[in-house]
């Protein structure tokens, strides 16, 4: 039997014949391994490269992106598109995922086989909120053949957040975090503004030099990417400044060392000099203007600063000192020099309108910013000039002396 | 006879007993009013001090409010009792000096130093500023801010310890100190500061309680009133007391932006 069988293959089969077997023998083989292998062994040898990821972030409502290192929109919602594509094994997985956001919808898709080779997309919006500014977006997509891909680069998007700006001063900053993010393209509040934007906290005019910046917190966050503090840049973190003088210690020294009068309505301020408001009833006044004399009012309660056409610019050089200060929330000017033990740039409430103030400002603890210039945000929402005029001119009042006793004889 | 012998002498006896008992109490009582009669003396004078002190420094008051000097009938002080009005008075003076020593200055306290006549401000000053510093404790650090005439502002710190992060090193230099007005000073200025059309100079003094000392080769302008008082008491004693008081002082709680 074996010998007819050699006889049947060695007449029949030639060698060609024998090799064209194997052929078959080994497709076959093949085959068996494609459908009963896991994918990613089936599939390498053909499909070696990875999907091809991208993510294109827009800013809605017509605004833009900010040219900067971080891309900054103006307004007030941003869509981020996720795309992903394999042509050659097809996409598996893909995701969209944004840092500090939950409720971006969808943020992932998964497909059977057959496994898509054309565009696919994800997208999320992202809607402005008053606590978080900035956002990392990652994305990446798996294809039937097992290759994981992401963006060649990390991709982060920022709304532009409201901030405030300083002139020609020194500054602490009480409590902490400081925060204040000066965009990457900041423009001047105004005319005013003078010297070059830049991205300092305080700017200067010609001829001016900013000051020291000391904050209570441990660290700060101007924005990253060139902000600093001011041209020279001196600051100090950690620092706890003493208080040596609060609105009781003040009106103390006032009764003890200086002329004043009390008066009951601000239209009794006759002539320059301190007056001292008290109007018995209630703990709140409201100044809309006041009268052509340099002075400074004292109040022991809450002054509201409303002004007149949101505008509040005495002729002359004055001081408030009073327990708390309001600027009213439409206001967008006030001169004058402000000492409150809490200040409030807004009120009632936040606002969206912005607040210049000539003189200076002086809270005694921490206040926040409740300003955001939604109509231009790389404008800052807050913006002080310290004016060392108003100082001078009011030296007789807002002022201390020092007295150095020796006994002779 | 014995007896009698033995009384009379006995009687002798009690008779020295007194005299000698009659003398300690006549030294007690002697020693005793003279003690009352110095005690009473010195208590009096304590007075007549006390009196005198009071009355001079009642006049530093009344001036310091009237800004008005002379004796202390024309100031209005007529009614002291006890008080040689006619040899008691008050004079205001302008002392000008190249040296200017500050009180000791609280951390986050500064010192308004005149760079011109105040309060007019038509005469600055012009010459070159050394400054001197003392903590009594850590490292000091100062910053300067200049109001110059056309109310631009100048500023520097002085840091020798390098607490400030001075990223681009710009800082006045210092070097050590020397004796200034009676005081040991750690550090002063290596180069002195040139000062021409300028108003005030605002000392802040950060992180330590710092005296600071101005000097130059020419007179500042004033800084302030030297206000003497002298009051003699109608027993003649006399008391002097001198106040300098500083021009206007603006607070750095009113003058460094904060919130």
């Amino acid at each position: 039997m074996k010998d007819l069988l050699k006889k049947f293959i060695k007449k029949n089969l030639g060698k060609q014949s024998f090799f064209f077997i194997l052929v078959i023998l080994f497709l076959a083989l093949l085959f068996f391994v494609r459908k009963n292998l896991p994918v990613y062994a089936q599939t390498w040898q053909f499909d070696p490269i990875g999907p091809t990821v991208y993510i294109t972030p827009v800013c809605n409502n017509g605004g833009s992106f900010a040219p900067g290192t971080t891309s900054e929109c103006t307004t007030d919602s941003i869509t981020v598109n996720g795309y992903y594509q394999d042509p050659q094994s097809g996409l598996k997985n893909i995701s969209l995922s944004i840092s500090s956001l939950s409720g971006c919808n969808p943020k992932s898709s998964s497909f059977s086989s057959p496994y898509p080779t054309t565009l696919q997309t994800l997208s999320c919006i992202i809607s402005r909120n008053s606590s978080t500014y900035t956002y990392n977006i990652t994305a990446s997509a798996t294809d039937a053949a097992g290759n994981t891909n992401t963006p060649s680069s990390a991709t982060s998007v920022s709304f532009i957040a409201p901030w405030y700006q300083l002139k020609n001063a020194s500054f602490h900053k009480l409590g902490s975090p400081f925060i204040d993010l000066i965009p990457s393209s900041p423009k001047d509040y105004d005319s005013d503004t003078g010297a070059a934007v830049s991205r300092y906290l305080i700017i200067t005019d010609t001829n001016y030099e900013p000051g020291v910046v000391t904050y209570q917190a441990s660290s700060f966050n101007l924005g990253g990417g060139g902000s600093s503090f001011s041209l020279k840049n001196w600051s100090k973190d950690s620092y706890t400044k003493n208080s040596l003088l609060d609105f009781d210690a003040f009106l103390n020294y006032l009764k003890s060392r200086k002329s004043y009068q009390t008066i009951n309505d601000i239209n009794n301020i006759k002539a320059d000099g301190i007056y001292f408001y008290n109007n018995n009833s209630n703990n709140s006044l409201n100044l809309t203007t006041v009268p052509n004399y340099k002075f400074l009012l004292l109040f022991d309660g809450t002054v509201t600063i409303t002004g007149s056409g949101n505008k509040f610019n005495p002729s002359s050089s004055i001081a408030i000192i009073a327990q708390t200060i309001n600027f009213a929330k439409d206001l967008n000017e006030a001169s004058g020099i402000f000492y409150a033990n809490q200040i409030n740039f807004s009120s009632p409430g936040t606002s969206t309108t912005p607040l210049k103030i000539t003189g200076n400002v002086i809270s005694k603890n921490s206040a926040t910013l409740s300003r955001d210039r939604a109509n231009d945000r790389q404008k800052p929402s807050l913006f002080i000039v310290f004016d060392p005029q108003k100082y001078l001119d009011l030296l007789p009042y807002l002022s201390v002396a020092n007295y150095d006793w020796q006994q002779l004889k | 006879m014995k007896k009698i012998n033995k009384k009379n002498h006995q009687s002798g006896q009690v008779l020295l007993l007194v005299v000698m008992l009659l003398a300690t109490v006549l030294t007690i009582s002697l020693t005793a009013t003279l003690r009352s009669t110095s005690e009473t003396q010195i208590t009096k004078l304590e007075e007549e001090n006390q009196k005198a002190l009071a009355a001079a420094e009642a006049a530093i008051e009344k001036v310091l409010q009237s800004k008005q000097g002379g004796n202390f009938s024309t100031i209005g002080l007529s009614d002291l009792s006890g008080i040689d009005l006619s040899q008691s008075s008050v004079t205001i003076s302008n002392q000008q000096g190249n040296t200017f020593i500050t009180p000791l200055l609280k951390k986050d306290e500064q010192y308004t130093f005149y760079l011109n006549n105040y309060p007019d401000f038509n005469s600055p000053w012009t010459g070159n500023l050394n400054i001197y510093l003392k903590t009594e404790t850590n490292c000091p650090a100062l910053e300067l801010t200049q109001i110059r005439n056309n109310n631009s502002l100048v500023r520097n710190i002085i840091d020798p310890c390098n607490q400030i992060t001075n990223p681009n090193n710009l800082k006045l230099l210092t070097t050590t100190g020397d004796s200034l007005g009676g005081f040991n000073f750690a550090y002063k200025l290596s180069s002195n500061l040139s000062i021409s059309d300028s108003k005030l100079l605002i000392v802040r003094v950060l992180f330590s309680p710092t005296r600071i000392g101005f000097t130059s080769s020419s007179n500042f302008p004033l800084q302030g009133s030297t206000i003497t008082s002298t009051a003699k008491s109608t027993a003649g004693v006399v008391k002097k007391v001198q106040l300098f008081q500083s021009y206007p002082q603006i607070p750095a709680d009113f003058f460094v932006t904060s919130f």
